[in-house]
């Protein structure tokens, strides 16, 4: 196990951001390509994720791979009453995805899937005005999930899966040494596990109808890392250095989807996603050595949701044209937002086509999302002594997604 | 089908509409300065209007002087005598932090000079040692008061004077709208620090100077401010020893007064100097045989003369300050406040040495931020007296300046005598 993790580590160097809060839904490009309103369609193998009771649709064995390419372009003008704009250095963030399905018996489907589910990743230039809160941020989430399907009637399924989760994170800001001139730099680094497990509804109570609940439990990931600390050498003795311990817990998602035939080329869907952020009351660092004092920063996040619709038509026998809409409100309080997660609600646009070649199948998707800009003028965060860190926040991101699915 | 492609058209012209940068925001509109015309701004003083700090002038400290604060918060341009780092030469640095102390260690490298080009006189006028007789009579470094009624040349005039004027003059010549005046500190610091050694100025002397400079700048049509002189006796240059010695239970030393007896002292009442350290290290001031000398010791009578001195002194410019019309930063207050801490922007601050984060290592001069509060000073009188509303600076903003000295790779070590002669092999 602890091989197959280095390796796949090493091929699967970023994952980031991409719905509010620091989880990423874009996990299969025919869901990105209808705004994600996948719950109650969930026919190919990513409904591992989706929508584990949508596995019992597929036949066979079925794999499919892919991955999405996710380019955020974040800037912020501040602190207050300076616009003075600083640029967040650009990186492309690759979350991948894999899933396998096998048919058991008529009724019994198992699968298997791996992919990012929670990831965040932020850079600012190393001189940057919000240094002594952040430089570098990154959370990468690695979920291993077999799942067990089972069709329980002609029209109403039920899937299951457990998550055994692996997470890095990553923490690197500068510090203040005033009243000595000069600055240190601080890098917390560690990796830690956790369990969860998942199950899903599928129902058709109509020939055209499908109705679909799929819910994603939370997830307990106790980190353990290092912190490194550099600074002149005439401090260096007196900054904190040594093991750490914290702990993230991940929200629970509850998904409830509806997807319409309303004529036999093109198919409607919609879905909402109810996210319990409020589990993120804040983040303690844990400093084994009882020297050091431990770090708490509230975050007092509070529950969202995120709305999608989408369609998909299909133009030839083989070819399919997709797109949606979505809207995802921003779990962050005002006060909390700082340069880690600059998040604000979000308006995605997605469009995307399906080809298919004999067993082969092809999914690719675009999704542009505008983040609505955000001004903070209450901020509780401090970039030096009591002063907040007020300002304008900025974001857009494009999103590209790929998958090969395979049928045996 | 047409109509499915049409969607996807008017989907893909959103999207392009969406892309656009949204992120331009207009920029603040600049302070009101009131009835203050910041075109011609003019700073003259000694060191505490130069920006010196550690012992030295140097550009990294400069560019936080009082003056090129206040005129960042105002968005106007201040030239100034920039001496590269690390400066005029002797620049105080931190060799060492350990448990039981603070191991400093002098730079004696220089910096060049930067901006002697300028075809005008600099914004900042003001030179490090400078006394209240300079401002309106020394051109050069050996027609300053320091050679002329003590020998001794200070070539930090020629640095910022260039062989242009006075400072008056050259201040003059700017046509200044608004002037600042920060003098006489060393009139009586000197008296102070060499332990009553050195003459202070007379305040008879003091008057008739302060008087005349004060009409000839009432004159240049500017308005001015002006700023008073803090009690010596509560900066960390006096009172970082004796706090020391009386933590470590010592409560008297043996010094040699003005007088010329040797009496013991008390640790409350006398002020030892920073450069008493070496001394006590060597044992002085332990018998009534070895007692610390005169000139690092500011006795009880002395501190009594020196804080008198600096009254009247005070009395006499805030009494020119009302006649003239003049604004007045009471400097003296404000480093009485923060005797017992203030807490500016988030952060505490003290007069203690080195920790105190208000002054730098030299124990006499701010620190930047130091230097930050009394910029906001200035700026509380420039828009209480003529209506501007220029915003405070942000002092947690501004960097710390104890200058923790880098180890050069390409100069040898440097090891005790005799520490490595008992090593194994």
């Amino acid at each position: 196990m602890k091989k197959l993790l280095t390796i796949a580590l090493l091929i699967l160097t970023h994952t980031l951001i991409n719905a509010g809060g620091f989880q990423v839904n874009e996990h299969g490009s025919r869901a990105m390509g209808m705004g994600g309103a996948f719950i109650a369609v969930a026919n190919d193998p990513s409904a591992i994720y989706f929508n584990p009771a949508g596995l019992t649709q597929l036949r066979g064995f079925n794999v499919m791979l892919g991955a999405t390419f996710i380019a955020p372009r974040t800037s912020f003008r501040g602190p207050a009453p300076s616009v003075a704009e600083s640029k967040m250095v650009r990186q492309i963030f690759y979350p991948i995805n894999l899933y396998a399905s096998y048919q058991l018996t008529k009724d019994l489907t198992v699968g298997f899937g791996l992919n990012n589910p929670f990831g965040l990743g932020t850079k600012w230039p190393e001189d940057w005005v919000g240094r002594y809160i952040a430089t570098e941020t990154r959370l990468r989430t690695f979920f291993f999930t077999p799942t067990i399907s089972y069709k329980i009637t002609e029209d109403i399924s039920v899937g299951w899966g457990l998550d055994f989760v692996y997470g890095q994170v990553l923490l690197k800001r500068k510090v203040d040494i005033s009243p000595f001139a000069g600055e240190a730099n601080v890098k917390l680094e560690g990796n830690g596990n956790g369990f969860g497990y998942r199950f899903g509804v599928l129902a058709k109570p109509l020939k055209d109808l499908s109705i679909g609940f799929s819910y994603r439990g939370d997830v307990k990931l106790s980190f353990n890392g290092t912190a490194e600390t550099t600074g002149p050498a005439q401090l260096q003795s007196q900054l904190p250095q040594g093991d750490v311990k914290t702990e993230v817990t991940t929200p629970q998602n509850f998904n409830f989807g509806v997807a319409y035939r309303v004529m036999p080329e093109l198919l409607l869907a919609a879905s909402l996603q109810y996210v319990t952020w409020s589990s993120y009351k804040d983040l303690k660092v844990d400093f084994v050595d009882p020297k050091y004092p431990d770090i708490s920063t509230p975050k007092n996040w509070f529950d969202s949701y995120i709305l999608r619709f989408g369609g998909e038509y299909s133009l030839l026998s083989n070819l399919d044209l997709r797109a949606g809409m979505l809207f995802d409100k921003n779990p962050i309080r005002d006060e909390y937002v700082d340069p880690t997660l600059p998040d604000s609600d979000r308006l995605g646009f997605t469009l995307g086509a399906g080809y298919k070649m004999k067993n082969i199948k092809i999914d690719v998707s675009y999704m542009f999302l505008r983040v609505a800009e955000r001004t903070i003028s209450n901020s509780k965060v401090y970039y030096a002594g009591n002063s907040p860190f007020n300002g304008t926040y900025n974001t857009t991101t494009h999103l590209f997604g790929f998958n090969v699915s395979y049928n045996f | 089908m047409k109509k499915v492609l049409s969607i996807f058209l008017v989907i893909i012209a959103l999207l392009a509409i969406g892309c656009e940068d949204r992120s331009e925001l207009a920029p603040p509109a600049p302070p009101s300065t009131g009835s203050v015309d910041f075109s011609s701004f003019v700073t003259l003083g000694n060191s505490l209007t130069a920006g010196y700090q550690n012992g030295a002038l140097y550009e990294s400290a400069q560019i936080y002087s009082y003056g090129k604060l206040i005129a960042n918060q105002v968005g106007v341009p201040f030239e100034q005598p920039i001496v590269s780092d690390p400066g005029t030469g002797g620049r105080l640095e931190v060799q060492a932090l350990t448990a039981t102390g603070i191991q400093l260690y002098t730079n004696t490298n220089q910096g060049q000079p930067k901006n002697t080009g300028l075809n005008r006189p600099y914004n900042n006028l003001a030179v490090p040692g400078a006394f209240l007789y300079d401002i309106a009579n020394a051109t050069s470094s050996t027609t300053c008061y320091s050679y002329v009624f003590g020998g001794q040349a200070n070539p930090l005039f020629d640095l910022v004077l260039r062989g242009q004027g006075t400072m008056l003059n050259q201040a003059k010549a700017l046509n200044p709208k608004l002037i600042t005046l920060w003098i006489g500190n060393n009139d009586i610091l000197g008296h102070a620090t060499s332990g009553g050694t050195v003459p202070f100025t007379p305040v008879a002397n003091f008057t008739a100077l302060y008087n005349a400079l004060a009409n000839e700048l009432a004159n240049t049509g500017a308005k001015v401010v002006v700023a008073n002189i803090p009690d010596v006796t509560s900066i960390p240059f006096f009172t970082t020893v004796g706090q020391t010695l009386r933590a470590q239970g010592i409560t008297a030393v043996w010094i040699e007064r003005g007088t010329g007896d040797v009496v013991p002292a008390s640790l409350e009442t006398n002020y030892l100097t920073l450069r008493a350290i070496d001394l006590i290290n060597q044992g002085r001031g332990t018998s009534r045989t070895n007692p610390l000398p005169n000139n690092v010791v500011l006795d009880s009578a002395e501190a009594v003369t020196v804080r008198s001195i600096i009254n009247q002194y005070n009395s006499v410019i805030s009494s020119v300050a009302s006649s003239k019309g003049f604004g007045l930063v009471d400097a003296n207050a404000l480093l009485n406040s923060a005797r017992t801490g203030i807490t500016v922007n988030g952060i505490r601050f003290t007069t203690q040495f080195v920790t105190g984060g208000l002054f730098s290592l030299d124990g006499v001069h701010p620190t930047s931020r130091g230097y930050a509060i009394i910029a906001n000073e200035f700026i509380k009188v420039i828009n209480q007296k003529w209506g501007a509303n220029i915003p405070y600076i942000n002092v947690s903003t501004i960097p710390g300046s104890l200058i923790l000295r880098k180890y050069d790779p390409s100069k040898l070590p440097q090891i005790p005598k005799g520490a490595l002669d008992n090593l194994l092999f």
